[in-house]
């Protein structure tokens, strides 16, 4: 045992004198953009199945059955003794470290979902079927992502954050942590909110303001977490039990307003046929009317916030007319897959111009534009999707005053016009286009 | 604060029965874990109101190590990163773990399933919080902060995140910079302007930038993105747009 501690220090010591895998320097994007940008190493780790490389010139050997864990208990503890208390350590025979990883040391790999899919494939085909039914989805989380123009544009240390959650598309560790991949803790609200937090989707305030949350503080740490997600089981609902109603691991096919992201008509065909699946969700314990109520109310609330949404691009896009929204188009950095913007450049404004992406290289105007669309009216949606009216109330008045803000600023923008007629042929490029960071951005993709 | 005030209360009430005051604890595990107490002694902890008792608790009970293990233990002071290490992976495991997790087991070897604020801060019982960072070399920081993450995660993978991490954190700092090159250029136009922008930089590297670090440190998502970069990026548009405005006003009339 001496000696293979003995060992085990000198390997550790050792390791950044050996060359190991990884990423290649000449790695290469992947998605829509995918010549436009090169991958950060860590994102090796959050999508294994396109960018792992196995660790070369570690330690070399095959290992097969419980050969892994003698060396394990003594290199990395915590994750054996997660394993031990897992069902695959459990399971008759077990499911031992090869059935993921592999058996030769120098080409172990990270199990993707299809790695999972082996044992589990219903619930592989079940997340796959998501695809059909578009974003918002878990299964093309990570497509969304790189498919983004800012994620291609910006350096990628910086965007290596948005692949932690990204990433619920290329791994089943986001909310099966591994190593003991506990369905009764994937059940839990708690598994989902360290991703859906936070400005654009405060589904964990959304949540515990709500009725059904509210229960679940008092008592969810008393209910019987191992049962199935089915009617009667729990008192009150929890994120899964209504978004992955029965344990389908499905979570797109009941989406009708597409996270409040954008304007929909919720009375299409489709769209009565997802507002079916939901009545048949809330009628575990609801009447028809209620969930009938609560709909309508949800359709109104998208009307108002829409309705002040579209208010705002309207007045955007006439100072646009007007030439007075500074940096103007051809004085901020371009995205470096945007060859058609570069001739033909255009001010983004609104979901559909791309706005998702037109947060960092604008003025405070669209800016402040972006933060209503993005924060405060998706904030109302999800306080009222979920049952939280009140939240819902504060975030209408967030809209109501970034709105009022909005405006006050278009006025100044056009008094300054007024002031100063010739300051149109100013040229501020250099000022947009140049900085420290700007230009480490310019160089970095 | 209402945390801090019933940390207190609460120490106040049972600290009535076999309580023990701050210095004996030092007089007597001075001779019996020297190594320990000057560990502490060069710690950020060694502060007036940071004595044993704010994280063991007065009870001489036999309570005292798995009492400062628990994360209850820090919250009290250190609110914003507790929020930043609840809402991470490690964070959500601790809390669904709660009641299910023996606090007597030392600080190390996987002995706790998800990391708690101890387990990394004062790993294997090192008290010295907060000084490794200052007294070590680059090699001895890396090493120091890595060994926590080797008791589940693998070398390779660790040395890839703290260097992400750390130039995650540094394209923050560009950002404050280029925003505090823009600031001078206003205030040479307009010193109330120049006034008004550098609080905006403040802002930027007391709150965004610190929300980009939290972030890294406790691998929370929010805190590295939403609450931390694009927030940076808002300030520095905001600043620009200062200068911005100045310059198209003074092309005159």
């Amino acid at each position: 045992m001496r000696i293979a501690r003995f060992h085990l220090v000198a390997l550790l010591l050792a390791w950044p004198l050996l060359a190991w895998g990884g990423l290649p320097d000449n790695a290469q994007g992947t998605g829509e953009h995918a010549p436009h940008w090169q991958p950060d190493p860590m994102h090796e780790y959050w999508d294994p199945g396109t960018y792992h490389r196995p660790e070369a010139e570690s330690v070399e050997g095959v290992f097969k059955g419980e050969d892994c864990l003698e060396c394990h208990a003594e290199a990395t503890p915590g994750i054996v003794k997660d394993w031990r208390d897992s069902r695959h350590a459990r399971a008759e025979p077990p499911v031992l470290c090869p059935a993921c990883h592999g058996e030769d040391h120098q080409k172990l790999s990270f199990p993707t979902p299809r790695t999972c899919g082996t044992c589990h494939p219903q619930r592989l085909a079940q997340v796959e079927e998501e695809k059909k039914y578009g974003f918002p989805s878990h299964a093309l989380a990570m497509e969304r992502a790189v498919d983004s123009k800012h994620f291609a544009d910006k350096p990628k240390a910086e965007v290596a954050s948005c692949l932690q959650c990204h990433s619920v598309a290329t791994k089943c560790d986001s909310c099966h942590t591994r190593h003991r991949f506990d369905p009764a803790e994937a059940r839990r609200p708690e598994a989902c909110l360290t991703c859906h937090s936070g400005p654009p989707h405060p589904d964990d305030l959304a949540y515990a303001a709500s009725p059904h949350g509210q229960r679940y503080q008092k008592e969810g740490a008393g209910w019987d977490w191992s049962k199935p997600l089915r009617k009667g089981n729990y008192p009150s609902p929890t994120c899964a039990y209504c978004h992955m109603r029965n344990g389908n691991h499905q979570v797109a096919d009941k989406a009708v307003w597409k996270f409040g992201i954008r304007e929909i008509n919720p009375h299409t065909a489709e769209n009565a046929i997802k507002r079916k699946r939901w009545q048949a969700t809330c009628a575990d314990c609801h009447p028809p009317e209620t969930a009938g109520n609560f709909f309508r109310q949800l359709d109104d609330e998208r009307r108002t916030a829409w309705g002040s949404l579209q208010g705002v691009e309207r007045l955007l896009k006439a100072l646009r007319g007007d030439g007075l929204l500074r940096p103007a188009a051809r004085e901020r950095p371009p995205y470096p897959m945007d060859f058609m913007a570069r001739l033909l450049p255009r001010e983004r404004i609104g979901f559909y111009e791309g706005q998702a992406s037109a947060f960092y290289n604008v003025g405070a105007i669209e800016r402040d534009y972006f933060e209503m669309w993005y924060f405060d009216n998706l904030g109302a949606y999800k306080g009222m999707a979920h049952g939280a009216p009140d939240m819902s109330r504060r975030f209408h008045e967030r809209l109501d005053s970034a709105a009022r803000n909005i405006a006050l600023q278009a006025k100044r923008l056009t008094a300054l016009d007024g002031k100063s007629p010739s300051g149109k042929n100013v040229d501020l490029t250099p000022l947009w286009m140049e900085g420290e960071y700007t230009r480490f951005n310019r160089d970095h993709n | 604060m209402q945390r801090l005030l019933a940390t207190v209360v609460f120490w106040a009430v049972v600290g009535t029965g076999t309580g023990v005051a701050a210095d004996d604890c030092l007089s007597c595990h001075r001779q019996r874990d020297p190594a320990l107490v000057a560990a502490w002694e060069q710690s950020r902890h060694n502060r007036p109101g940071t004595d044993c008792h704010a994280c063991h608790g007065p009870e001489h009970d036999g309570r005292m190590a798995a009492r400062a293990r628990h994360n209850d233990a820090c919250i009290g002071c250190h609110p914003r990163e507790s929020g930043s290490y609840t809402i991470s992976k490690h964070g959500v495991i601790a809390t669904l773990e709660a009641g299910r997790t023996d606090f007597t087991q030392p600080l190390r070897d996987g002995n706790i399933r998800s990391p708690s604020c101890a387990y990394c801060h004062i790993h294997a019982g090192n008290h010295a919080v907060g000084v490794a960072s200052a007294d070590l070399d680059k090699a001895g920081r890396a090493e120091a902060r890595a060994a926590p993450c080797r008791d589940c995660h693998s070398p390779r993978l660790i040395d890839t995140w703290f260097s992400t991490g750390d130039r995650m954190v540094e394209i923050g700092q560009m950002k404050a910079r280029e925003a505090a090159a823009v600031v001078t250029a206003i205030t040479r136009r307009d010193a109330e302007a120049g006034a008004k922008a550098q609080e905006i930089v403040q802002h930027m590297t007391a709150a965004h930038l610190r929300n980009v670090r939290l972030g890294v440190g406790h691998q929370s998502p929010d805190d590295q993105w939403w609450h931390g970069h694009p927030a940076l990026d808002g300030d520095l548009l905001r600043i620009k747009s200062i200068l911005s405005d100045q310059l198209r006003l003074s092309a005159g009339p």
